[in-house]
């Protein structure tokens, strides 16, 4: 089900008329690239090791605490890769505001291929499971988040990420989710380790904070994660679509992206299909999508986006307490 | 005799309240966001509208209802409290009986003003900051009440001098040491009025210190009605400003 939109199908028309125009016009007149302004803020919460919140006009407001709790590592040696992927645990709760209720079934975002997995009544339409996708995937050259998580020999963390929806009604986009997830783990620090590495005691931690170690370091690459959505009406491609050119677009992908230099270049580290409208055609005639628009698609992605995430990135390290 | 507490607070000090309107972009009425220390609540009001449900009309005047959720890494562990936990359940229901009183309800008969409440972070007195949210985003949403409901949480040393014959003073605005170690109350005023809607106590303590802890209480009421007030001002003439150019 593409997520449900006000319009009719007369005005589902006419955007897709002015969407697939050379060049197009856009409803809220931005650029194809354009992005459209946020609030975030982030390690406001002082229970948690790194937390961010982020509002946006349409999809709302987000709430994501980080918490890492130390673990003894039970990995064994056959099974590793499965076990370590345990490390992380993600959970989307969207608060059932009133009226509305909770969550109606619509998935986050409609990403296809996600789907249910994390509990019926959380209504997060399996956001959780893309969401740690997007992070494991997360780098390129063999760099793995999880290797950041060994404290030593047969400890590590336990990381928690609780994502907290507050819009019960309105369309929550999966860029709302990301980017709350991408700068919560930005703002996240761990207590120093103080005991030697090689030991399998139980470890100690340095209580001051001041010293504590970020979990992504912000001089080293690859940043964590962001998943952009992007959609297609005819060759002309849009980042960051609202709910209306959502429903009238023809494609629609879910791009998650990794910074990897200061210059804002970025790596794919994963792409899915994201559910849309009818795209101007009828119910059930879709087109389906052409190699060459699917690379444009991306390409999109990769080239306008990385100063989007590097500029993210500088704000949470300016609000951050060590400025 | 005076000593100062473990966060250098004397005994009759409110720690640091921070409050904000209109903080949800969201489809919200009526929002607010509230820090009493590290206590740290958001408030969304919806209503007065129709009745999700059947079973909540009323004839002659609005339900009132209240959902509270503890985010998971609210607290120093993680604890994920789901919608029946017990303790959830009975914040709902002290929120939605005292708001149920002091909201003039019989203005809008057969709708429903749903009051849906966040813990994000908790450093003792969850109640009190709950209850001070939610008069904050009613004020939002501009749902009429016949004053300001203000809370606060009082609680009663136990101290050396109890032996002696002098009597401790009680303890204003207590945090989450405090609260797991000491005796403790939370009192919710109408107003300055002395009026208490809601009073709830969980622990033992000497009857004959009760009414000095309600006492302490409900002047830390009053100043938090203060204090709120003050925002709701300021917040209103920025607005009116804003309208005006």
């Amino acid at each position: 089900m593409p997520p449900p939109t006000p319009l009719s199908p007369p005005e589902l028309s006419y955007l897709f008329t002015s969407l697939s125009l050379s060049p197009p016009i856009r409803p809220d007149l931005r650029a194809a690239t354009q992005f459209r302004p946020i609030i975030a803020e982030c390690s406001f919460l002082p229970h948690c090791n790194g937390s961010s919140r982020i509002c946006m006009t349409e999809a709302g407001e987000c709430i994501v605490g980080i918490k890492a709790e130390v673990e003894k590592d039970t990995t064994s040696k056959y099974a590793t890769v499965v076990e370590r992927e345990k490390w992380i645990e993600i959970s989307v709760e969207v608060a059932g505001g009133g009226a509305s209720g909770p969550g109606s079934g619509v998935g986050v975002g409609g990403i296809s291929g996600a789907g249910g997995a994390a509990g019926r009544d959380e209504g997060d339409g399996g956001a959780a499971v893309w969401l740690k996708e997007g992070l494991l995937a997360g780098g390129a050259a063999g760099w793995s988040i999880l290797d950041q998580l060994v404290i030593s020999k047969g400890w590590h963390w336990k990381l928690y990420i609780d994502v907290l929806l507050l819009t019960p009604t309105s369309h929550p986009s999966p860029l709302l989710l990301s980017t709350a997830v991408n700068m919560a783990l930005d703002s996240t620090y761990m207590p120093k380790l103080t005991s030697p590495h090689d030991v399998d005691d139980i470890p100690t931690f340095s209580d001051d904070w001041a010293i504590s170690v970020p979990l992504y370091d912000p001089s080293s690459f690859p940043r964590p994660p962001m998943s952009l959505p992007v959609i297609a009406i005819g060759d002309n491609v849009f980042l960051d679509p609202s709910v209306a050119e959502v429903a009238a677009a023809e494609v629609g992908l879910v791009v998650t992206i990794t910074l990897t230099d200061s210059a804002g270049s970025c790596d794919i580290v994963g792409v899915r299909g994201m559910e849309v409208g009818r795209g101007g055609g009828k119910e059930g005639e879709r087109k389906g999508i052409n190699r060459k628009l699917l690379r444009k698609m991306v390409t999109a992605c990769v080239t306008e986006a990385g100063e989007v995430i590097k500029g993210l990135g500088e704000a949470t390290h300016k609000q951050m307490f060590r400025a | 005799m005076e000593g100062l507490r473990n966060d250098g607070r004397r005994w009759n000090e409110l720690r640091r309240i921070h409050c904000q309107l209109s903080t949800s972009s969201t489809n919200a009425d009526g929002s607010s966001y509230i820090e009493q220390g590290f206590t740290k609540v958001i408030c969304n009001v919806t209503g007065p509208a129709e009745p999700s449900n059947r079973q909540r009309v009323k004839q002659d005047s609005a339900t009132v209802s209240c959902e509270v959720y503890f985010a998971a890494f609210s607290g120093t562990d993680r604890i994920k409290r789901g919608r029946n936990d017990k303790k959830v359940q009975e914040l709902q229901t002290a929120i939605q009986k005292t708001f149920d009183s002091v909201i003039l309800t019989h203005l809008f008969a057969r709708s429903e003003i749903s009051i849906s409440i966040h813990i994000l972070s908790q450093d003792g007195g969850t109640l009190a900051a709950c209850i001070n949210a939610a008069t904050l985003a009613l004020i939002d949403a501009g749902i009429p009440m016949s004053d300001y409901v203000c809370a606060c949480t009082a609680g009663q040393s136990t101290s050396i001098f109890d032996q002696e014959g002098a009597s401790p003073d009680p303890w204003l605005d207590v945090n989450y040491l405090e609260e797991s170690d000491i005796p403790s109350l939370t009192v919710v005023t109408v107003g300055d009025s002395e009026k208490i809607v809601a009073l709830s106590m969980e622990n033992k303590v000497r009857i004959e210190r009760l009414e000095a802890m309600i006492a302490v209480g409900i002047s830390g009421c009053a100043r938090v009605r203060g204090i709120m007030d003050k925002e709701v001002r300021r917040y209103g003439k920025e607005k009116l400003e804003a309208e005006g150019e």
